[in-house]
Formats: C-alpha cells, sequence, structure tokens
C-alpha cells in the first residue's frame, strides 16, 4: 500500500493544486451557509444575530413561491429531456451526412448559438419574436393571427423550452457525435451481413453503444433540475408572464438580491443545494440500477 | 445566476470572515482611539491656518483621508485625469492642504462597500445608502458627527439641512447625526407630467387636455391621423402610473387614509377607478398593445420612431428621448409638457417622494472629521457662489462635462438649487439680462436654452424642455410646488427594515395584477383579490411597520 503510494506520488502532487483549490473555493465556502440562519448585517458579519430558520420560514410563507418552484421544474424538466432528445437524434441525422464537408459545416452552425451569451441571445430573441416579427410576419402569410410569444403566460414557458434547447443542442450534438465515432465499424459490417438495414443498425447497434453518453449527460443534467435558467428568463420576461414564467432564481432576484438581502438569498441557496445534492445522488443511483452505469 | 450571484455572496462572506479574523486587533484599537476622540478638536485647532473661519481654512500640517467611490461613467476629464486623480482632489491639496487618496474605484459600489463593512476594512469616509447607515449604526462602525457638524459646517451648508430638514432628521439616530444626507436637486423635480407632441397637436388644432377624457380623446385623434397606438408606457407600469393621479390615486406611495392610518396608495379603491378606464383604453388600442413586454429602452425607441404622440413621463423627458428624438424627427416633433388633469377637470394632486438617497458617513474613531465639513463647504461654495468670485475656467474645470459629480462621498447639493436655478434662468431668457445667473448650472441651463432656441441643437433639448421652453417642466412644476398641490409620502425616511425583507415581491404582486386587469385578461374585480394577496403576502406587516415608525 505505502508502496504504491510511492509509486503514484508524481500523480498525487499533480492532483495537489486542485484539490486545494476546490478546498478553497469550494469548501472553506460552506461556513458562509451560517448566514442563512442569521438576520445578517455586514457591519456584524458572522456575530450577526442568529434566528434559526426565519429566512426558510419567510420565503416559503411567500404565496407565490410555490407556483415558482413549479414553474423552475416544469421547464427545467422540459429542458433536460429535450435537451437529450434532440442532440441525439441531430447527431444520428448528422452522422448519416456522407458528405464531411457538409457534416462539419452544420455541426458548426448549431454549435455557435451556444457561445452567445443570453444577454445578446434575448435581444435577437425579442426581435424574431415581437409582433412585427419575422417569425410573426411569416405565420401571417398563412393567414394566422400575431403569436405574442412572450407575452402570453400559456406559451411564454414554450418560448423558453424551445429557446433554451435550439441554444444548446448543438453542444450536445458534438459530444454524439464523438460518441459514434468511437463505435467499431466491425458492428454494422457484421449486422450488414445478417441483413439488417440502417433502422434496425441504429435501434440494436448505434442506441445501445450510445447509451452510457446518454446517461452520463442526463445524470450531469440533472443536478440543474432547480435551475431553469435564469440568464435566460431574467432576460425575456416581464409582469405579465410571472404567473407561468418566474422561477425560483429570479423570484429570489427580486426578494434577496436586488435589495442585498444576503441571509434570504443564501437560505434559499442553501435549500437548492441540498434538493440537487439529492437528485443528483438519486439519478446516479437509478443510472447504476436501470443502466449499469456509474461515473467513478 | 443567482446560484452564481449566492456563490459569490457566499465566498465573499468567507474571504470577509477571514479578513476580518486578521483585522480584529486592528478593530480594538480602533475602538480605543475612538474614546479620545473628544480630544481631536483642539488638536485640529492648532492645526488651522485661520482659526478664525474653521469652515474654510486650510491646515497648516498636510491631512491624509482616505476614501472609496464608483466610477461615473458620462464624466469627461481632461487628459491624464480620472477619478482618483482630478481637478477636485487637486483643489483639496491646494486650498486646504488636504490629501485624499482613494483606495478603491468599483462598478459594484454597494456590493464591494458591504465587503469592505464586513471585514472591517472602512475607509474614513465614503457614502452609504439608507439601509447601510442603519447597519452601521447598528453595528457601532460611524462616528457621531452632530458636534463636528455643528462646529464646521458652514452657514450655507446648515442653511441645506434646514430647506429639507426632514432628510436631515433621517441621517440621524437619537438625536445624534451620524450620516450627513447628501440632499438632491430639489422638489422641483418631482412633479411629473403628460408629454404630447407639439408638430401633431397643432396640424390637427388640438386643445390642452384639461380632463381625463380630453387625454383619451388626443390619443384617439393622433391614432387616427397617424396610425399606431395612442400612449406609450412599458411592462414596469411606472410611467402609466404616473396618470393615476387623475384618479386621487397616489400608487407606490405610502398615504394616510381618512382616519389617520398609513396606506398603501396602489392598494386604495381610487386606484380601482384608474385601472378601469385603463382597462378601457387598452381595449380601444390607446395604450401600447404590448406594453406588457416593453421595457424603458424599447417603450422610449417607439417615441423616437415617431409611433406614438403622448407619453406620461417625469421632467426629465426633453434628456430621453427628447435629444433623440428630436435628432430623429427634427425640432418641430418636440413634446411639451401637460399637467396632468384630474377626472372631473381640475389640476391632479401630485405625488412626492422621499429624495435623500445617500449619506455621507466617517468611520468611527477618525481623527479629522473636520477635514470633511471643510470639504463639504467647499463644494457647496464652488456650486453656489462661485460665479464671479472664481475663474471661469476655474469653474468650468470643476463643474462642467459632469466633472461635479465625480466627487463621490464629498459633497451635498443644495434642495432649493433647481427652483432657484429655474427662476433665475427662465428670467434671463425673457428679459435678455443675465445679471441674474448666479451660479454655473444657471449659466449652462442658459446657454443650452439660448442653443437650442437658435440653432435648434438636439443634446440642449433637455435643458430646453426642463427650463427654458414656452411650456417647461419647472414652469409647471414650480406651479404645483408655490400652490402646494402635492400629497407627500409618510414614508420619509429611510424604508422599515421588515419591507426590505420582501425585496420588489410585494410590488411585483400589484404589477403583475394590474397588468392583467389592463390587458383584460381579469376582469376589474379582480382588483380586490390582488389587494388581498398583496396583504397577505406580506403587505399588511409592512404596513404595520410603516405606521409603527412613521403613523402618528
Amino acid at each position: 500500500m505505502l508502496r504504491k503510494l510511492r509509486q503514484q506520488s508524481p500523480y498525487h502532487l499533480m492532483l495537489l493544486p486542485s484539490i486545494v483549490l476546490v478546498f478553497i473555493f469550494s469548501y472553506i465556502p460552506f461556513y458562509g451557509l451560517v448566514i442563512a440562519f442569521q438576520k445578517y448585517n455586514p457591519g456584524l458579519g458572522f456575530n450577526s444575530p442568529w434566528v434559526g430558520w426565519d429566512n426558510f420560514s419567510h420565503v416559503f410563507s411567500q404565496p407565490n413561491f410555490v407556483r415558482t418552484i413549479w414553474n423552475t421544474l416544469y421547464m427545467s424538466a422540459f429542458k433536460i429531456i429535450g435537451g437529450i432528445i434532440v442532440p441525439v437524434i441531430f447527431a444520428l441525422l448528422l452522422n448519416e451526412v456522407a458528405h464531411s464537408a457538409v457534416k462539419r459545416a452544420f455541426q458548426t452552425l448549431v454549435y455557435i448559438p451556444n457561445f452567445l451569451s443570453w444577454v445578446i441571445m434575448a435581444g435577437i430573441l425579442l426581435d424574431i419574436l415581437s409582433s412585427d416579427g419575422i417569425l410573426n410576419t411569416f405565420l401571417g402569410l398563412f393567414g394566422m393571427e400575431p403569436i405574442s410569444f412572450l407575452g402570453n403566460p400559456s406559451i411564454f414557458p414554450w418560448t423558453m423550452i424551445v429557446s433554451d434547447i435550439w441554444k444548446g443542442f448543438g453542444f450536445g450534438t458534438v459530444v454524439y457525435l464523438a460518441a459514434l465515432t468511437s463505435i467499431d465499424p466491425g458492428l454494422y459490417e457484421a449486422a450488414v451481413i445478417d441483413g439488417a438495414k440502417r433502422w434496425k443498425q441504429t435501434i440494436y447497434i448505434t442506441l445501445p453503444l450510445l447509451m452510457p453518453t446518454i446517461v452520463l449527460m442526463s445524470v450531469l443534467s440533472l443536478g440543474n433540475v432547480l435551475n431553469a435558467g435564469f440568464d435566460q428568463i431574467y432576460n425575456l420576461y416581464s409582469p405579465v408572464v410571472y404567473q407561468t414564467g418566474d422561477i425560483i432564481d429570479t423570484y429570489v432576484y427580486r426578494l434577496g438580491i436586488q435589495q442585498a438581502q444576503y441571509s434570504i438569498a443564501t437560505a434559499v441557496g442553501l435549500f437548492k443545494s441540498v434538493i440537487s445534492t439529492v437528485l443528483v445522488a438519486l439519478s446516479y443511483l437509478l443510472a447504476y440500477k436501470v443502466a449499469g452505469y456509474r461515473i467513478f | 445566476m443567482a446560484k452564481k450571484a449566492t456563490t459569490v455572496i457566499l465566498s465573499l462572506c468567507v474571504s470577509a470572515a477571514l479578513l476580518a479574523a486578521c483585522s480584529n486587533s486592528n478593530g480594538n484599537s480602533q475602538h480605543e482611539a475612538s474614546n479620545t476622540g473628544t480630544n481631536t478638536n483642539d488638536v485640529a485647532a492648532s492645526n488651522e491656518v485661520d482659526p478664525s473661519n474653521p469652515a474654510f481654512s486650510a491646515y497648516k500640517e498636510p491631512v491624509t483621508i482616505h476614501t472609496v467611490t464608483s466610477e461615473y461613467a458620462s464624466a469627461k476629464y481632461p487628459e491624464g485625469d480620472d477619478i482618483t486623480n482630478n481637478v477636485w482632489i487637486r483643489r483639496y491639496k491646494e486650498k486646504l492642504n488636504i490629501d485624499v487618496k482613494t483606495d478603491w474605484v468599483s462598478d459594484e459600489y454597494d456590493t464591494k462597500l458591504n465587503l469592505a463593512i464586513s471585514s472591517n476594512n472602512l475607509p474614513d469616509v465614503f457614502k452609504v445608502n439608507a439601509s447601510q447607515l442603519q447597519q452601521l449604526i447598528e453595528a457601532d462602525m460611524v462616528m457621531d458627527l452632530t458636534t463636528v457638524f455643528d462646529t464646521y459646517a458652514s452657514e450655507r451648508l446648515k442653511g441645506y439641512m434646514e430647506a429639507d430638514a426632514d432628510s436631515y432628521e433621517s441621517g440621524k439616530k437619537d438625536g445624534k447625526l451620524f450620516g450627513i444626507p447628501q440632499l438632491h436637486w430639489g422638489l422641483i423635480e418631482q412633479p411629473d407630467f403628460l408629454w404630447i407632441r407639439e408638430d401633431w397637436k397643432q396640424e390637427l388644432g388640438l386643445a390642452d387636455p384639461q380632463s381625463v377624457d380630453d387625454i383619451k380623446n388626443i390619443a384617439l385623434t393622433f391614432m387616427d391621423k397617424h396610425g399606431g397606438y395612442g400612449i406609450a408606457v412599458d411592462q414596469t407600469l411606472d410611467y402609466l402610473n404616473l396618470l393615476a393621479i387623475a384618479w386621487n390615486a397616489h400608487p407606490d406611495m405610502w398615504i394616510e387614509d381618512g382616519s389617520g392610518k398609513l396606506v398603501y396608495g396602489s392598494t386604495q379603491p381610487e386606484m380601482k377607478a384608474a385601472l378601469a378606464e385603463w382597462a378601457d383604453w387598452y381595449k380601444q388600442g390607446i395604450i401600447d398593445p404590448e406594453f406588457a413586454i416593453k421595457d424603458f429602452s424599447a417603450m422610449n425607441a417607439d417615441v423616437v420612431a415617431g409611433k406614438v404622440g403622448v407619453q406620461p413621463y417625469y421632467q426629465w423627458w426633453g434628456y430621453n428621448p427628447g435629444v433623440d428624438t428630436v435628432s430623429n424627427l427634427g425640432k418641430d416633433a418636440i413634446f411639451y409638457p401637460y399637467m396632468i388633469p384630474t377626472v372631473d377637470g381640475k389640476e391632479a394632486k401630485h405625488s412626492i417622494f422621499f429624495a435623500n438617497g445617500s449619506y455621507t458617513v466617517i468611520k468611527k474613531g477618525f481623527k479629522n472629521p473636520e477635514a470633511i465639513i471643510k470639504i463639504l463647504n467647499d463644494y457647496a461654495y464652488i456650486v453656489d457662489e462661485g460665479v464671479g468670485k472664481e475663474s471661469e475656467e476655474t469653474l468650468s474645470a470643476l463643474l462642467d462635462n459632469d466633472i461635479a459629480h465625480v466627487v463621490g462621498a464629498f459633497r451635498v447639493l443644495n434642495p432649493n438649487s433647481d427652483y432657484e436655478q429655474y427662476e433665475a434662468v427662465s428670467a434671463a431668457l425673457q428679459s435678455k439680462d443675465t445679471a441674474g445667473l448666479t451660479t454655473a448650472g444657471m449659466w449652462q441651463k442658459y446657454n443650452n436654452s439660448v442653443a437650442f432656441i437658435d440653432k435648434a441643437t438636439p443634446g440642449a433639448a433637455g435643458d430646453y424642455l426642463q427650463q427654458g421652453a414656452p411650456k417647461t417642466a419647472y414652469g409647471l412644476a414650480k406651479k404645483v410646488l408655490d400652490s402646494r398641490n402635492y400629497i407627500k409620502t409618510a414614508l420619509w425616511g429611510a424604508t422599515p427594515e421588515v419591507m426590505a425583507s420582501y425585496g420588489t415581491t410585494l410590488d411585483d404582486i400589484l404589477t403583475e395584477g394590474f397588468t392583467k386587469i389592463i390587458m383584460g385578461t381579469e376582469s376589474i374585480d379582480y382588483f380586490d383579490t390582488i389587494v388581498q394577496n398583496w396583504r397577505t403576502a406580506g403587505g399588511d406587516t409592512a404596513a404595520e411597520a410603516v405606521n409603527e415608525v412613521y403613523g402618528k
């Protein structure tokens, strides 16, 4: 054991800086969580008076907080599901494109929106989706009334879901394309000999071999189930769609951050972290049980 | 991002804790120093060049002050200058022998200052907001300035405090002065107006609005002739709410109801009447059909593009969107302000809010608090008395190009300045006699008004519409103030802490609900439901707190 450790010591040394950094920036700040249980006054620092669970009950007693949890789960669930299905399908289709220049061009094109920040993207979407914007003008050609994509509470969440998937699916596509190239071509050759056509090959070879990557991506994204995309929604929402579009993060922003209510913001942050940790652990367990897959 | 923000805050807190731990010994010595603070006046006096004039006297030995500040984006410095080294900083040294050192400059001033507060790493003097002032007093970190202010403040500076005694009081706790309110340009900037596009109004031969029906008819006539919608407002309802005084409703303001209790204006029955009418306007297409998703800049973009001719707005319409409107559509497309009429054809009572936003405070234990008062005296002197006593170049360097605003903690404004300024400027424009222009600000407004009249310079539209036009915002506002045709908010000072704990969520409930009523997705009776929601969400608690602090 000791000898093994000595043999591997250069590797452990290489690991050391990141362990130290993670410790300093991710573990030490845990101490700051105490202000979730205090009435925090910057002048008094951590000696601020203790208030127990008051900050939590204050947030949870807000009548509109429950709907923000529901909105958050609703939107992030569809974003996560769509964020898995769409890139997988797109990657499968793109993989069939024989011409490699075309393939790469498409790959780049769908990846580009991923690099734009939501502030910029929101400006673009506001233009595209306005009542005299390009999309409504197009729909108008078919005699449709202009649709208020950002002002109608029943449509708004779907505008968010679709635009988020559209912006992000390029990244997933690249990941799945990479996974596809690692599939042994011998398997396809054997399948062809057995008489399998494209569709059967996809079902019985490609998808099963992609599964570990899909599970990995899903497990990673489940940690985000309580983050329905602050940047996106904050830049696109308005009071008229609070009912269906207000998420935990935007609500807490208006409740706590804007007025420097650090205790309340921290309380909600802690609440979200606990839930997310449970969800990640759960999905990890599920992935192992169902797909036999583990990250570690 | 909120998560990121939380993370940032958490890590800030932790680093703050570490710093606090390191500087604890330091903190103790400061507290000890403050015990001997009463003797510092004598020490300081022996350092005065001219002890008979303490308010303006320079020091024999240089005094050093550490401060912090935020960048002032629109200031245009001469080559080589910046916010930490400019004509003001050099003036403090030359005139008073005070070295001002800026420890840091930040765009995230409040956040960075909170960090400095929590790490007990305060500069000697700095600017705070009302809630930071309360926290600092609570934590015993700022100095009691009662004596030093009385001893060293110039007559002019004391006069400012008398002119806005309520704000002065808000800087005190238990009768002791902890924060010197920086004050404001005056209540004259508060009344709001209905702005109407002049060339359209002329073209269609429309009379000035005398009642709410007139507003509606002007908007409808504009729509007939020029298409589009009638009245420009935005999603926050802040601009539409300016019209509420026509129904004698005072949204966002704490007012006394008949029985002496303080209530929130947005939840009163008068507001319901206003909303009912607005819902009808929306149905007729008078209110922008897309207002619910338009923010401030989208709203103004339509004005600048010439899509709309009526806009309820603050007195500074001429600066934004006025400047852009004039450069885009020409001089004739200018909007003029009109008094907002009531439903029964009278002049509406205006809403006046608490105007003081920031305070200058001094760290407990600082040796030369009087040095800061001297600088404040000097600022007031330059702004109010400089013309004639200082050279034009000196004044221009200190005040023009927004250099007047780069002084951070070191200023108190004259709460009568805009009122006096308007009187002088309008008189000078009428008589062509400029003898009455005694401050640099008056000259600026006068010159710009002349520039707009002669050359229609778009950049001068702001000053022109505020003070120089045939119909000016300040002309109307002066009438409002002189006839006392306004209601002051009862919440004249810091917001009670329990209200801050709701952030903006209480107002959000109202904005969301009102928007639904206006757009017709809910009927007007929904108003009662909204008020009930508001009360249970914390409105009742807030009302209790306000009544406790400000009630009689």
